[in-house]
């Protein structure tokens, strides 16, 4: 089953990155056969979108994002990047140009040891001209608010800043969209807050395409889809608001309803209906003061 | 604590010196490492000893760091110049009892030696302090180029880049010592006690969890850097480029009249070791 | 009774140089018997400073810590025996494992502790079946193991030492919800197995709440608060000067309250938050 319903429905927009059956399977030692960590996945991505992918630890998500700009190759079927084959090397550069990828760990991503320096790795290594790449990384430092830090060292910074920094490395090499990969795990609560927002003005702002991989309800239900993962493959895409009512699939993935949703099902359950589409706190006590207003 | 060491650190800043071109400051640095050894008489010493004060203070870099960065020596400076001094029976002798006697070449060879090693450290530190470690090795890299035409092309790249790399990791390696020492002695591993065999052996399990961790972070490095398109040196640009500025021909120039001082000094008057 | 008591507690990092950092001041606390306690604030609010004094491996610049009424820095011998008592697990204590076996690993903190082969085996096998590891996984090399197994691995290896007090810091951190939902599981299955005492440092308010009774609220290197769950997270104003925050749950019925509604505050769990909307519409004669 293809599971491009969504895609149908923003059509007149050309889709940025394309699985079609794709599948992935890590080689093991011995040769021996392993069960793929993706399997046959199809979906789209169109420009502009702002997408959560949702999974439990080994769904597959992180194998995902990975196969996005080419640092995985589909084993079998294809993706594709603004029409080019991710499996093509030769458009290997070409692709992560248009696709950058922020990764989990902030220390392990960082290359060099003063911020600037580092923001301008990706620009460098592209063979952009000195004075642009300046001003690319004076600007990709303003836009996540790190300007000011730009002569720190990066292992002084706090989490959510050292996140920021590597968002502004993608910036600077001026991709189309940008991929994260759990940016927030590692986070305490006020880096979560930091690199969130800045994520949403991305999006919002500069129109870049956002594809956040997590396992926070929370940061999920700020995207404009979410797609779910499950055992290497997708069970679910669709709005914040289609795939939290399947509650059944979201306990069977082992993840959970959203504190609004989880509140309105478990009331649900009690035979107090509140309206559908429920999914944060804010939501919750607008629609539970509302409901009393509408039965006193 | 290992955190405690300044050598090799960087301080950023805005002075004469952080502006220099590194290849430039690497050269410079190194012929001055030469003349402090040159310089053999107290005229000579004294011009040296000047220059140091003088290159500390055009570096804008607080007393405080400096001096920290002298203390590692202290115990050196102290150790060995007792041995010059108590040791060394060249020239007048100026006291003397039954354990030791003092000459003036004692006496001598010891300020030279103090002064020398305070200088060099001082000078040898101002290049780290002064220069982050990128440009550092971006100015070796630039520096050792022309050993490009003898094929070693992507080799300066590449040796350049392990060592930016290098230096960005040491302070994540050096914290994860600190926290991997803690959770294992907060199970009771007991480092301190033993003979060589077994505190050797109690090293493990600090030694192992470091060695796992640390492929685990050049992986993750590798592919974050993949990410972003790096592919070796080739087809590279920097952002910030290296060209001699007017600073740093009035800053070799300067170099120039220090060498030459300590060579004229150095023949004017007589050697005193 | 008090089991772990801190009499004016300071820590100074780098003491006597010009770069000292004054970590944690003053401290006073004790800590009962057979208690729950959380320990929130923000990052750099002294938590882990805090927390290492608790079995010696951070010796108070000035003051004194107590355990069983003993001061655990008035010998070697005395804080080494206060690292078994008091076991003391890390934030992401999975990058510690180094043994060959996840068995070996487990028995690192019994066989340090000098006990008999019979005994460590004894303890590892109890460890292991609370964390929920299975004879199977002991034997593989801790680095086959996955996210969540590793981490339980870690915590069976303090457990294993059988601690009078068990402090985790941020147990939970980077896990998805089900290894969150284990790992929290785990713990309230220690608790009520050994009556322990247990201490846990986490920014996540909704775990803090769910499990613990007390709270110590840490800023600027002080408590700022020391108190009953209840009476912290019904000062939601104040948690936010310090930076921090109610537990979501908490979070909405501060919002319905706003709204006009009558609502007890004083909820921090989906179960308990449940209950208090279904009495409340009760009583309002909305439901039945």
């Amino acid at each position: 089953m293809r599971m491009t319903d969504y895609d149908d429905k923003k059509s007149g927009k050309t889709p940025l990155i394309e699985f079609i059956n794709a599948s992935y399977s890590y080689d093991t030692e011995e040769g021996a056969e392993t069960p793929p960590a993706v399997k046959d996945v199809n979906f789209s991505i169109s420009r502009g979108e702002f997408v959560a992918i949702l999974g439990h630890n080994g769904s597959g998500k992180s194998t995902v994002a990975k196969m996005t700009n080419a640092i995985l190759h589909p084993t079998k079927g294809k993706v594709i990047v603004s029409g080019m084959d991710t499996s093509d090397e030769a458009l290997e550069i070409r692709i992560r140009q248009l696709v950058g990828i922020v990764f989990q760990n902030p220390d392990n991503q960082i290359v060099s040891t003063i911020v600037e320096e580092d923001v301008a790795f990706g620009p460098e290594n592209l063979g952009v001209p000195p004075a642009e790449i300046r001003q690319r990384v004076d600007e990709a430092l303003k836009t996540v608010g790190m300007y000011e830090y730009r002569l720190h060292e990066p292992h002084r910074l706090s989490g959510g800043q050292k996140q920021r920094v590597a968002i502004a490395g993608v910036l600077a090499m001026k991709t189309d969209c940008i991929v994260l990969d759990e940016p927030t795990a590692m986070l305490d609560p006020v880096g979560r807050k930091e690199v969130i927002s800045t994520i949403k003005r991305l999006n919002k702002e500069l129109g870049i395409t956002v594809v956040l991989v997590t396992h926070f309800m929370d940061e999920a239900v700020l995207a404009d889809r979410i797609i779910i993962m499950n055992d290497g493959r997708i069970v679910k895409d669709g709005t914040p608001q289609e795939v939290f009512s399947d509650v059944k699939t979201i306990r069977e993935t082992g993840l959970e309803l959203p504190i609004g949703a989880n509140l309105a099902e478990r009331l649900r359950n009690s035979g107090i209906n509140l309206k559908k589409g429920i999914l944060t706190a804010e939501d919750f006590a607008e629609a539970f003061s509302q409901f009393v207003v509408n039965n006193r | 604590m290992v955190r405690d060491i300044t050598i090799g650190q960087y301080f950023p800043g805005n002075s004469v010196l952080h502006n220099a071109d590194p290849r430039l400051k690497l050269v410079l640095s190194f012929v001055a490492i030469i003349f402090i050894f040159v310089c053999n008489n107290f005229y000579s010493l004294a011009l040296v000893a000047l220059f140091s004060v003088v290159a500390v203070l055009s570096s804008k870099i607080s007393l405080k760091i400096i001096l920290k960065g002298l203390r590692p020596m202290l115990i050196l400076l102290i150790f060995t110049s007792a041995l010059q001094l108590f040791y060394n029976k060249q020239g007048e002798v100026l006291f003397t009892s039954r354990y030791l006697t003092i000459t003036t070449g004692g006496i001598y060879t010891t300020i030279f030696m103090v002064i020398r090693i305070i200088c060099l450290v001082l000078v040898s530190s101002l290049l780290t302090y002064t220069t982050s470690p990128t440009q550092l090795t971006d100015g070796i890299e630039r520096l050792l180029s022309p050993l490009k035409v003898f094929g070693l092309k992507n080799g300066v790249h590449t040796l350049a880049m392990m060592m930016t790399i290098a230096l960005r990791f040491i302070p994540t390696l050096i914290d994860e010592i600190d926290k991997i020492t803690s959770a294992q002695k907060a199970r009771g591993a007991n480092l301190e006690t033993g003979g060589i065999v077994k505190r050797a052996k109690a090293l493990l399990p600090i030694f192992i969890p470091l060695l796992v961790n640390s492929f685990r972070h050049a992986f993750e490095l590798s592919l974050a850097m993949s990410a972003r398109c790096y592919n070796g040196g080739e087809g590279r640009t920097r952002m910030k480029q290296l060209k001699l500025q007017t600073r740093d021909y009035i800053l070799m120039f300067s170099m120039l009249i220090f060498v030459g001082g300590v060579i004229a000094l150095n023949i004017i008057f007589e050697s005193v070791i | 009774m008090s089991l772990l008591e801190l009499k004016n507690v300071s820590y100074t990092y780098s003491s006597g140089t010009p770069f000292e950092i004054t970590a944690i001041e003053d401290i006073n606390l004790t800590i009962e018997k057979g208690s729950f306690v959380g320990i929130i604030g923000h990052t750099g609010s002294g938590k882990s400073t805090l927390i290492q004094h608790f079995n010696a491996l951070l010796k108070p610049t000035t003051g004194q810590v107590l355990l069983n009424g003993k001061d655990i820095n008035q010998s070697k011998q005395s804080a080494h025996e206060a690292r078994f008592k008091v076991g003391l697990c890390f934030q992401y204590p999975e990058y510690q494992l180094f043994e060959t076996t996840v068995y070996r690993d487990i028995a690192f903190g019994p066989t340090n502790m000098g006990l008999s082969e019979d005994e460590i085996k004894e303890r590892v096998r109890e460890a292991a079946e609370l964390v929920g590891l299975t004879d199977e996984l002991l034997k593989k090399s801790p680095f086959e193991l996955s996210g969540g197994e590793k981490r339980r691995a870690a915590i069976a290896g303090i457990i294993a030492m059988r601690p009078e007090v068990l402090v985790l810091d941020e147990p939970t951190a980077g896990l998805d919800p089900s290894g969150r939902k284990k790992i929290l599981g785990m713990i309230s299955e220690f608790r009520k197995s050994t009556n322990s005492t247990v201490i846990i440092v986490s920014h996540s308010m909704e775990d803090v709440a769910s499990l613990a009774e007390k709270i110590i609220v840490m800023n600027k290197g002080r408590i700022y608060k020391y108190a009953d769950v209840h009476e912290i997270f019904t000062k939601s104003e104040e948690l936010a000067a310090l930076g921090l925050e109610v537990p979501p749950v908490t979070s909405i019925f501060l919002k319905l309250k706003e709204k006009g509604l009558d609502v007890n505050t004083d909820i921090y769990t989906k179960e308990q938050a449940e209950k208090e909307l279904l009495r409340y519409l009760k009583r309002e004669g909305i439901a039945w």
